[in-house]
């Protein structure tokens, strides 16, 4: 009879002791592997979405730190001087975190009113932008030949080809559009665009008038054909989809440098507008620096550089106005109900635990007690305290083992309702504007949508969470009986026997 | 030869600022062969005196030498595994398991040797003290009161020692029973050369024993 074969004999044959030690694992194992499944599920759930994301991050001005600056400066009139990022900023990230990178990309914008091209719309009298007989297109640089659209996989060139560095250097008139722009107007690779820029203004009576107008000549280099979104249905039969496809289409493509030259025309060309109507000085707000107020978009070699790169372009940058977004970190806006979720269950988790171990090592000490003269005979034969305290683990772990197991095959379904539950709680529910809606600043980021994290999200087994369950329940049946055993490490067998 | 010699052994309990000794400036020598009892009214010590050379509570006062060496230099567990066998008065088995299971306990806790085949030799032990193979698969719970102390002495002898202490082994079996239990505690003095020293109020038992020694005041009044 060996300790191994005591306990045995103890499980088996004080099988109501036994069963009701059973019965506390399987509940407790149940809330713990709840909390357990869930928490990892949400993890699954946010490392399987992000790891079909190309690994982009995106730096931009950091308005949650403005917002802060505001209220501490008490004034939200008075504007707040941002040091604009440099181009020596860029440098010096790259000479740092460089190897992490594979493409940097900004855009320049500018805005373009005109009546030379037919604007791309989807449905008929649908999305229409400009008044009067006037289009407004969007003019957008880029800054590399495989700019962070193509690299990203957010569109590809179906026809012609992308810009040379040449071309981007020197500010080429060189356009990229897209294919439903291109159909639209019947462009192909190779023709001659010419686009008058109109600049516009209203009389008092509300007619539009036309001031200056500014040529602009492209060569169209290439068509680019941009990339499905799910088609889910918005407002007024619209799909998202459909608007980003308008949206896109109604974009120029072409080099920062082109874009920048255009903006500063067109600024020179209000001022003296203004001036001339006004009479007035026109005080020049041009910032001189492509950068300004532009988000950068890192395309990285891999997912699993992020942190590290933005680590150290982060001390590389050393600008408090500015921060890097990661995937991970829109994914976290967005999916917030479920992280918060997460949050609440892992509390719950060391609640849990800790409580279980209070419960256990209470009825631990009842079963202890109640097996007082076998303590004592064990210790009148000269057993070691610390052997009947293992007996007492063995026993204990074994039926906690089985405790656990029966505890797995109903966590699924108790973890799936707690779960469910939680979602569907108010306080969790993004439509009850606890949570607000979340607009990336940057195109290159994924645009997730809470529905489809939730579709992602599955509450399951993994062998992670299973072998976790099981040693965090045999963890806690071991503390509990350490503790508990402190009645054997106080017994004395001459006051138990004689 | 002596197997347990106890010189100045004396034992106190603190009642406040008073020490009241049970035990006095004992002095003794128990030999192998001999089937001691102990005698005493209630509170004369007799108890304690058995605890402390059963190495259930620590010397005070004096020494307990075991084969010439005294207890302060075992560790009390290790004399009570290896050198010493106990029966108590409420045969104290472990109650979910059988007689065979509480006599192989023993022979697993303890470190003299005993033979590989352990069952077997449980299962002969029981049947010399009349405990058949039927009874001795059975739990304890389901045994009477006499054959329960068997088992207990079973118990005590499966550790392969040489002394075997008994406090107040009759106190709950029958006459009949008791007389049989004096005779089984006789045959391990004089036939196996086992030390038994018992414990007892019994003038019946006390008349079986070899020698008598009677606590009085502290101390031993010894009848041969």
């Amino acid at each position: 009879m060996n300790i191994f074969q005591r306990a045995l004999t103890s499980i088996t044959r004080r099988k109501l002791k036994s069963l009701i030690l059973l019965l506390i694992v399987i509940i407790l194992g149940n809330i713990i592997l709840s909390t357990l499944l869930i928490v990892q599920s949400v993890d699954g759930t946010r490392q399987s979405i992000l790891r079909e994301l190309p690994p982009v991050v995106s730096l931009e001005i950091d308005y949650t730190k403005l917002d802060e600056l505001y209220k501490e400066q008490g004034q939200f009139d008075k504007p707040i001087e941002i040091p604009w990022l440099t181009f020596d900023d860029l440098d010096r990230i790259e000479a740092d975190a460089g190897s992490y990178i594979k493409i940097v990309d900004y855009s320049a914008y500018a805005g373009i009113e005109t009546k030379s091209l037919e604007p791309y719309t989807i449905m008929d009298g649908g999305y229409v932008r400009g008044p009067g007989e006037t289009n407004y297109f969007t003019l957008q640089g880029v800054s590399a030949p495989i700019f962070a659209m193509l690299e990203v996989g957010d569109a590809e060139i179906v026809e012609g080809r992308s810009f040379t560095q040449e071309e981007l250097d020197n500010g080429s008139p060189v356009l990229l559009i897209g294919e439903g722009l291109a159909e639209k107007n019947n462009l192909m690779v190779g023709d001659t665009v010419l686009i008058e820029s109109l600049f516009t203004d209203y009389t008092e009576e509300g007619n539009q008038v036309i001031f200056n107008t500014i040529e602009l000549e492209f060569k169209l280099i290439g068509i680019l054909k941009f990339k499905a979104l799910p088609q889910s249905e918005g407002k007024g039969g619209f799909s998202e989809h459909d608007y980003l496809l308008e949206e896109r289409n109604r974009t120029l493509f072409t080099g920062n440098r082109f874009v920048e030259k255009y903006s500063r025309e067109s600024m020179d060309v209000w001022r003296s507008y203004y001036e001339e109507k006004y009479g007035e000085t026109w005080e020049d707000y041009y910032e001189d620096n492509p950068l300004a107020g532009r988000p950068i978009t890192f395309i990285l070699n891999s997912s699993e550089d992020v942190s590290s790169f933005v680590e150290k372009a982060q001390a590389a940058l050393n600008n408090e106005y500015y921060y890097f977004a990661t995937q991970e970190d829109n994914y976290k806006k967005v999916a917030a109900p479920l992280e918060s979720m997460r949050k609440i269950l892992t509390y719950a988790f060391y609640i849990t635990v800790g409580s279980a171990i209070i419960v256990l090592t209470l009825v631990l000490f009842g079963f202890m007690r109640d097996r007082q003269k076998e303590i004592g005979i064990y210790l009148a034969l000269g057993e070691k305290k610390s052997k009947i305290t293992v007996q007492m683990i063995i026993e204990n772990v074994a039926v906690g083992f089985l405790g656990a197991l029966l505890a797995l095959a109903s966590g699924t379904f108790v973890a799936s309702y707690i779960s469910d539950m939680l979602i569907a709680a108010p306080q969790l529910d993004p439509q009850q504007g606890v949570i607000l809606p979340v607009y990336p600043s940057n195109n290159y980021l994924a645009n997730f949508d809470y529905e489809s994290i939730l579709q992602s999200y599955q509450v399951g087994f993994s062998a992670t969470a299973v072998i976790a369950f099981i040693i965090t329940i045999l963890a806690t049946i071991v503390v509990a009986q350490l503790i508990a055993s402190i009645y054997i490490l106080r017994s004395d067998p001459k006051k138990i026997m004689m | 030869m002596a197997v347990i010699t106890v010189k100045n052994l004396s034992h106190y309990y603190q009642d406040g600022d008073y020490r009241r000794y049970v035990l006095k400036e004992i002095n003794y020598s128990f030999e192998k062969g001999k089937f001691y009892c102990i005698l005493g009214q209630s509170g004369s010590g007799k108890t304690t005196f058995l605890s402390l050379i059963g190495a259930m509570d620590s010397v005070q006062s004096g020494t307990i030498e075991f084969e010439g060496k005294p207890y302060q230099k075992y560790d009390l567990n290790t004399i009570r595994r290896n050198l010493i066998g106990m029966v108590f008065q409420s045969y104290n088995l472990i109650p979910h398991m059988t007689a065979l299971e509480n006599v192989l306990v023993a022979m697993t806790i303890t470190e003299n040797e005993i033979p590989k085949d352990k069952v077997n030799v449980a299962y002969n032990l029981l049947d010399y003290l009349g405990i058949t193979k039927t009874k001795a698969d059975r739990l304890v719970t389901r045994l009477s009161g006499g054959e329960q102390q068997r088992v207990a002495i079973a118990r005590a002898l499966a550790t392969n020692v040489d002394v075997i202490l008994a406090d107040e082994p009759t106190g709950n079996v029958d006459e009949d029973t008791a007389e049989d239990i004096v005779a089984i505690f006789k045959k391990l003095a004089h036939e196996h050369n086992k030390c038994v020293i018992a414990v007892t109020h019994s003038p019946q038992v006390a008349a079986e024993a070899d020698i008598v020694l009677t606590l009085r005041k502290g101390n031993f009044i010894v009848n041969e």
